[in-house]
């Protein structure tokens, strides 16, 4: 685990700038390939679904095959293939790096946002799965501060070893923190 | 320590008046459309004994709902568990629990009719969006007091349990040695204070307050009435120059009910507003219709924000804004004012409140693109409605619109390019502070420590100019700053090496 290394050593002497880790260097920690399996699989079951209704609906002919129900099916695809262009991108933006002091986490795909936490301000920090996650063996990691929802990130996909591993992390800084004070 | 409150209490037994006159007014309240109906409609179909008797058994149910409340409401304090305790509820039983390191603060408020029957309204504030504030309407001066000292003595205990150090701290010799003084507004300054204020700000609340009307009374008129009334009254202007002295006519009447609104809010507002300095806090009272009064603790306070515009800098008064902690994402609401203060004061209470000096920084100022965007989206949109409208309606003056257009265009030009060379946000050693505004001016102040976390967006189309918004986050708000430079990494890199690297308390 290169990233979870220490950085560099903070000093309290007068520092100019330049000296400071730069968050804009670091190589960012990509998440596990098997998100977009992921969310593929969920486009597709609910495309399933989707279809198994219209087809339902019309062996029992509660519709006609008319230009409206053939719209509204080809609307409902259309939507799902952007929705998969859309995270297909989101997913390959996805990047955390956790420092010493901090961890920061980059998303986003027409705004690219960058957030950074230190662990100073971090209130607490859990993980979730939800029933898919556990089928392809992913975990998220949430971070929350007192700074409102902007202010917290959530890292979606990550495999269980590494989520929990960041979990620890960051909870074992948070009370190192409160020893320090 | 006396154990005050360890049983069971209820309200002031006066407080049953209050109970029942606001159980009365809510209920009321959703029914004052249908009441004026009937009183403006075909009264002579009813029968007024009925009406009176129907008051009166509504009334009376009310009281008894008033009583059945009151003897519900208790509250005490847990001195096992450290804890505040309150149950209430007359058809459902509520029971609400506050440990006391929740308990955020306690402060006094009170209404007209608090007021006139003698009692205080204790407000209990806690951390945490699962538990809201809790209120105690009707309780005696003498039970207030004493329930608040003994909360607040428990809130210091747990603070300083939490954070020994901070009397080490290099304020510290001002801390305990500190220059107390008082700020009062007199009536004069209120007028002041009124007359110098926002009065587009009062024509919106003329305007609020119309259109609720509206919503209320709309089903009660005929629709077309009025606008057909109105078309009427346009078509009988003839000559350009009619139109022109009407708009100027209702322009002075706006903006004359304007300035009367404002003074009228202001006086309701901040009434006999004092702010003290003690020890370790500002203790701020005011308004008329509720007097609150709130002790304003350093470590609560997370945005300072300086208002002031040119005419008021001319008769030094400066307001203060605080934003609070809050425990619910609705960050305006725990904004606090302090209007009126002299340039000398707002400088005192803003270093009371802050931990070290301010210093001079390094200044950044968004990219000119901010102001092109601003100018596009001023008055290109408008330019194609005009277009538009020329082309549907044959009978518009053109060259009349032209002109109007252009004025528009030539003030909007100058009004925004002034704002934009008024923006900045200056980074110094232990200070944030983001000045805007042209004609009320706001600089906005965090100290370092206080920020939660940064974020740094980057729309993909501003990727070849190398520009990115910044949001700072803090525990009352998100600040903002638009197109800065990539360069700007560097001092966000500092920002949180100054957080990282702090050991205040930021809470």
């Amino acid at each position: 685990m290169a990233t979870i290394e220490p950085h560099t050593n903070f000093t309290n002497n007068a520092i100019s700038s330049q000296e400071l880790p730069d968050y804009k260097l670091e190589a960012l920690e990509k998440v596990s390939k098997r998100l977009l399996k992921k969310i593929l699989t969920g486009l597709i079951v609910f495309l399933t679904l989707i279809l198994i209704v219209a087809g339902v609906l019309y062996l029992k002919e509660w519709v006609k095959l008319n230009y409206i129900f053939v719209g509204v099916l080809s609307a409902i695809g259309l939507l799902l293939l952007l929705m998969f262009i859309y995270h297909f991108f989101a997913q390959k933006n996805y990047g955390y790096v956790v420092r010493e002091k901090d961890i920061l986490f980059q998303k986003g795909v027409l705004v690219i946002k960058t957030t950074i936490i230190p662990f100073n301000r971090v209130q607490h920090v859990s993980t979730t799965q939800s029933l898919f996650d556990k089928y392809f063996k992913l975990k998220n990691v949430k971070v929350f501060t007192a700074g409102g929802q902007g202010s917290d990130i959530k890292i979606p996909g990550l495999t269980p070893q590494k989520a929990l591993q960041i979990k620890e992390w960051i909870a074992h800084k948070i009370v190192e923190e409160k020893i320090d004070e | 320590m006396s154990k005050a409150f360890s049983q069971p209490e209820r309200q002031s037994s006066i407080g049953i008046i209050l109970i029942f006159l606001s159980a009365l007014y809510k209920s009321l309240r959703g029914l004052w459309a249908i009441a004026v109906y009937a009183l403006l409609g075909k009264t002579s179909q009813f029968n007024y004994t009925y009406i009176v008797l129907g008051l009166t058994v509504f009334a009376l149910l009310i009281l008894v709902f008033s009583i059945l409340s009151y003897r519900n409401f208790l509250f005490y304090i847990n001195y096992e568990d450290d804890e505040f305790v309150l149950n209430k509820g007359v058809f459902s039983s509520e029971n609400i629990t506050i440990s006391f390191d929740k308990i955020q603060q306690v402060y006094f408020k009170r209404s007209i009719i608090q007021r006139m029957i003698g009692v205080y309204s204790v407000v209990i504030e806690s951390a945490g969006s699962s538990e809201k504030e809790i209120e105690i309407k009707a309780l005696s001066e003498e039970k207030a007091v004493l329930l608040q000292k003994k909360l607040h003595s428990f809130i210091s205990e747990e603070h300083e349990q939490e954070k020994p150090e901070l009397s080490t701290d290099t304020t510290s010799e001002e801390r305990i040695s500190p220059t107390y003084w008082e700020h009062r507004l007199t009536f004069n300054d209120l007028l002041k204070l009124g007359i110098t204020s926002n009065y587009f700000r009062g024509f919106g609340l003329i305007l609020i307050f119309f259109s609720s009307l509206y919503n209320q009374f709309s089903d009660l008129f005929k629709e077309n009435e009025y606008a057909d009334e109105a078309a009427n009254y346009l078509n009988t202007f003839q000559s350009v120059g009619e139109i022109v002295m009407v708009l100027l006519f209702m322009f002075v009447a706006v903006f004359l009910v304007g300035i009367v609104v404002s003074i009228i809010e202001i006086f309701i507002k901040y009434f006999e507003l004092k702010l003290t300095q003690s020890k370790d806090s500002l203790e701020l009272e005011m308004g008329l219709k509720t007097n609150t009064k709130v002790s304003l603790h350093p470590h609560r306070v997370q945005i300072l924000r300086l208002i002031t515009n040119p005419i008021q800098r001319k008769l030094n008064l400066y307001q203060l804004q605080l934003s609070l902690t809050s425990s619910t994402e609705t960050h305006k609401k725990n904004r606090i004012n302090i209007p009126g203060l002299s340039w000398d004061k707002a400088k005192k209470a803003s270093r009371f409140l802050h931990q070290h000096e301010r210093k001079e920084g390094v200044t950044y100022k968004p990219h000119q693109l901010w102001l092109y965007r601003r100018l596009f989206w001023g008055i290109v949109p408008l330019l194609i409605a005009a277009v538009v409208l020329s082309f549907i309606f044959d009978d518009l003056h053109i060259p009349v619109l032209s002109i109007f257009i252009l004025i528009y265009v030539v003030l909007f030009f100058i009004y925004q390019r002034k704002v934009y060379q008024k923006m900045q946000l200056e980074i110094s050693e232990e200070f944030l502070v983001k000045s805007t505004g042209l004609w009320s001016k706001v600089q906005v102040v965090i100290e370092t420590f206080k920020l939660q976390s940064i974020s740094v967006s980057q729309p993909v189309w501003l990727r070849r100019r190398k520009l990115v918004n910044i949001t700072f986050h803090t525990a009352s708000g998100d600040v903002r700053f638009p197109l800065v430079s990539e360069e700007f990494v560097k001092q966000v890199n500092y920002l949180l090496y100054k957080i990282e690297t702090s050991t205040n308390a930021w809470m």
